[in-house]
């Protein structure tokens, strides 16, 4: 199978797979799914190194918002 | 699929926005706006993939039959040399192999400029010059041609034409060690094994060759079933990717 098409395939997988576990588990803070998407789609990218046409602006959004969720979650945790 | 990473890419980005922003603000429901924003992401990610990439099978098989039309010519010219890969002369790479058995690196270190034509003569022996398989395949992935010699090594074997599942090299004075792994394609071509290496050798020796702009040798190879330890060693100075005015005869 062509490495792209595996990527995507993988990449959609994980994410139905971390939807459907933590709905399953009853998890109802946002920022949990998409701390799982932003993991799964840096690891899918880590693996497979897909060619892109751009710039990856998509990872590097990801990785504000995940980094905005860590933070917050960091100045919860210190009672800031 | 292949053709349609932009189309499936829009359907799902157009999906996925639909679905998150409709169950976030109406139905209030998490799990369904995690899954439209998911869909968001594949759709993304779809749509950044290049459109109508070449089926890497189709870019292996190209690289094949070259092979196959350069083992016929060395039949033809019964070639016995090695191979000295040339640094690009307009953005190719060429390979000159004497004609007669004789030890490439006593040729490499000492001959001079190679004409660019079939039939030629460098440091008083007779040999061919040609263009190996995947000599334009560095070229299109000049913009990668700054970073280390390893990492241009898996633009070209691994990304460009996943003729190999991975390489690893490293750099020890003139010698570059090249660990390839998972070759996928070694065709069975004798006397174009026997002097320009297998195929992923080949390009291998063809990228180094375009990377440091100095002549390269394969020093030795270990050819283990789809497993290649390459030795690679290049000469003479770092040529600014010289023009050249000459024709192929």
């Amino acid at each position: 199978m062509e490495r792209n098409n595996l990527y995507l395939l993988t990449l959609s997988g994980l994410m139905a797979l971390s939807t459907v576990s933590m709905a399953a588990l009853g998890q109802q803070d946002l920022d949990v799914y998409v701390s799982l998407f932003v993991i799964s789609y840096f690891a899918t990218s880590a693996i497979f190194s897909p060619r892109r046409r751009t710039f990856d602006f998509l990872g590097a959004g990801l990785f504000v918002v995940f980094s905005i969720i860590v933070a917050l979650r960091v100045i919860a945790i210190l009672g800031v | 699929m292949q053709g349609n990473y932009q189309s499936a890419g829009a359907i799902l980005l157009g999906f996925g926005a639909v679905l998150s922003i409709v169950s976030y603000s109406l139905l209030q429901n998490i799990p369904l706006t995690a899954l439209g924003l998911g869909s968001v992401i594949v759709g993304i990610a779809s749509l950044m993939l290049p459109p109508n990439p070449i089926p890497s099978s189709l870019v292996r098989e190209m690289l094949q039959n070259s092979a196959t039309n350069i083992e016929a010519v060395l039949e033809e010219f019964g070639v016995k040399g090695k191979a000295m890969y040339l640094p690009p002369r307009e953005g190719r790479v060429t390979a000159f192999i004497t004609l007669e058995e004789r030890p490439v690196v006593e040729i490499a270190s000492s001959a001079g400029e190679v004409p660019l034509r079939v039939l030629s003569m460098a440091s008083g022996s007779r040999g061919v010059t040609i263009f190996p398989p995947g000599s334009e395949l560095p070229k299109s992935q000049e913009a990668h041609s700054e970073g280390s010699n390893e990492d241009f090594l898996r633009t070209v074997l691994v990304d460009t034409s996943e003729l190999v599942r991975s390489v690893k090299s490293n750099t020890l004075g003139d010698t570059e060690v090249v660990e390839i792994k998972g070759a996928k394609s070694i065709p069975n071509l004798p006397r174009f094994n026997h002097c320009l290496g297998s195929l992923p050798s080949s390009i291998a020796a063809s990228a180094l060759a375009y990377k440091t702009g100095r002549r390269v040798v394969i020093d030795s190879e270990d050819v283990n079933g789809t497993d290649i330890l390459l030795i690679l060693r290049t000469f003479g100075q770092s040529a600014d990717r010289p023009k050249t005015e000459g024709m192929i005869d």
